[in-house]
C-alpha cells in the first residue's frame, strides 16, 4: 500500500468518525422531547410517570436503533 | 461569605454586560421593532464585513500579502481542511455560506470583547449602550442556526430533488418503522441546530460573565493588592476568551459542514 492510499484511508476514517461529533447531543435531546411529550400527555390524562416513563424508553429504543442503522451505512 | 455574595450581588450585576439593552424602537408592518445594542453589533459586523472582506480580496496577483494573505488562508484552510472532507466535489458549490458563518461568527465574537460602551464614555464622557457580545445572546445564535438549519435542508434538496431527498432521510429499516423513524429523524434535525446555539451561546456568554464577575472584586475590594491579581486574572480569561472566539467559531463552521455534507452525500 503506497502512502497516498494510506492517507486516503485515514482521511476517510477521520471523516466517517467525525460526523459522530454531534451525536450525543441528538441522542439526548431525542430522547428529551420524547419524554417531554410523555409528561404532557401524563400531565393530560392523570397518568403520572407512566407516559413520561414510555416516552423515555421509546426515544432510547429508538436512537440506539437509529444509530445502529447509521453505523451500518 | 453571605455578606460577601449580598454585597456583590448589590453593587454590581455581572449579567448587565451580557444582557440585550433597547436603544431605540421603530415599527415596521404595523409592529413595534425593538432594536437593541446586540442587533447594533450584528448590523455593525455585517457592514464592517462587506466593506473589509471585499477590500481584503482586492486585486493582487498569485500571492497576496498582509490582511488579504490573511484572509485568503483562512478560506483554503476552511475549504480544504473543514468542508471538502465532508461535502468532496460539491465543496465550492456550498463553501460560501461556510465562509459567511465563519467570518460572521468570528467577527461578532472579536467584536464582543472590544469595551466598546467604556471607550464611548472615555471619548465623549456619555453613558451609552453601544456595544456589547451579540453571541451571547441565545436569539441571535438561534437566528444563525435557524440558517444553518435552513441551509442544510436547502442544499439536500437542491442536490438530490426532494423526492429523493425525503426517500434517503432514513436509513433503510422495515416499512412498519419507517414513520417512527422519519418522526425520529425529524426531531434529530431540529435538535442539531439547537446543539449549536446551546454551544455557542453558552460559550460566550459564560466568558463575559467570567471576565464581568473578575471585575466586581475591584468594587468590592477596593485596594491595590485585589486590583492588581484581578486586572492579571482578566488579562488571563480574556486571552481564554479570544482563543474561545476563534474556537467557538471553528467549531460552529466545521459542524455546519458536517451537516451540510451529511445532507448533500447522504451515503457518508
Amino acid at each position: 500500500m503506497t502512502d497516498m492510499d494510506e492517507k486516503k484511508r485515514g482521511t476517510n476514517t477521520i471523516r466517517s468518525s467525525l460526523k459522530w461529533m454531534g451525536a450525543g447531543i441528538e441522542f439526548c435531546g431525542v430522547i428529551s422531547v420524547f419524554a417531554f411529550f410523555g409528561y404532557m400527555l401524563d400531565a393530560h390524562f392523570h397518568t403520572s410517570p407512566w407516559l413520561l416513563l414510555t416516552g423515555f424508553f421509546i426515544g432510547f429504543i429508538g436512537m440506539v436503533y437509529l444509530f445502529y442503522k447509521e453505523s451500518k451505512k | 461569605m453571605l455578606e460577601m455574595t449580598t454585597r456583590m450581588l448589590a453593587e454590581v450585576n455581572p449579567l448587565e454586560h451580557v444582557v440585550a439593552v433597547p436603544l431605540f424602537e421603530f415599527s415596521a408592518f404595523g409592529r413595534q421593532v425593538v432594536f437593541s445594542n446586540h442587533m447594533f453589533m450584528v448590523s455593525v459586523a455585517t457592514i464592517f464585513l462587506m466593506i473589509l472582506l471585499p477590500l481584503s480580496v482586492r486585486g493582487g496577483g498569485l500571492a497576496r500579502r498582509g490582511f488579504g494573505n490573511l484572509i485568503e488562508t483562512i478560506c483554503v484552510f476552511i475549504r480544504e481542511d473543514v468542508a471538502r472532507p465532508f461535502l468532496g466535489d460539491r465543496t465550492d458549490k456550498h463553501i460560501g455560506f461556510i465562509w459567511t458563518i465563519f467570518f460572521f461568527i468570528l467577527t461578532l465574537n472579536l467584536f464582543g470583547m472590544i469595551p466598546t460602551r467604556q471607550i464611548i464614555y472615555l471619548v465623549t464622557g456619555r453613558e451609552n449602550n453601544l456595544g456589547g457580545a451579540a453571541t451571547a445572546n441565545i436569539w441571535i445564535v438561534g437566528a444563525l442556526s435557524l440558517m444553518v438549519f435552513l441551509a442544510i435542508h436547502i442544499c439536500g434538496i437542491r442536490e438530490h430533488g426532494l423526492r429523493r431527498y425525503i426517500r434517503d432521510f432514513v436509513p433503510e429499516v422495515p416499512l412498519l418503522m419507517r414513520p417512527f423513524i422519519y418522526v425520529m429523524e425529524i426531531i434529530g434535525s431540529l435538535v442539531r441546530p439547537l446543539s449549536l446555539t446551546i454551544r455557542l451561546f453558552a460559550n460566550i456568554f459564560a466568558g463575559h460573565i467570567l471576565i464581568a464577575t473578575l471585575f466586581m472584586f475591584i468594587v468590592i475590594f477596593r485596594n491595590y493588592a485585589v486590583g492588581g491579581l484581578t486586572v492579571a486574572a482578566v488579562v488571563a480569561a480574556s486571552l481564554l476568551e479570544l482563543l474561545v472566539a476563534f474556537l467557538q467559531a471553528y467549531i460552529f463552521t466545521f459542524l455546519s459542514a458536517i451537516f451540510i455534507g451529511l445532507a448533500v452525500n447522504p451515503e457518508h
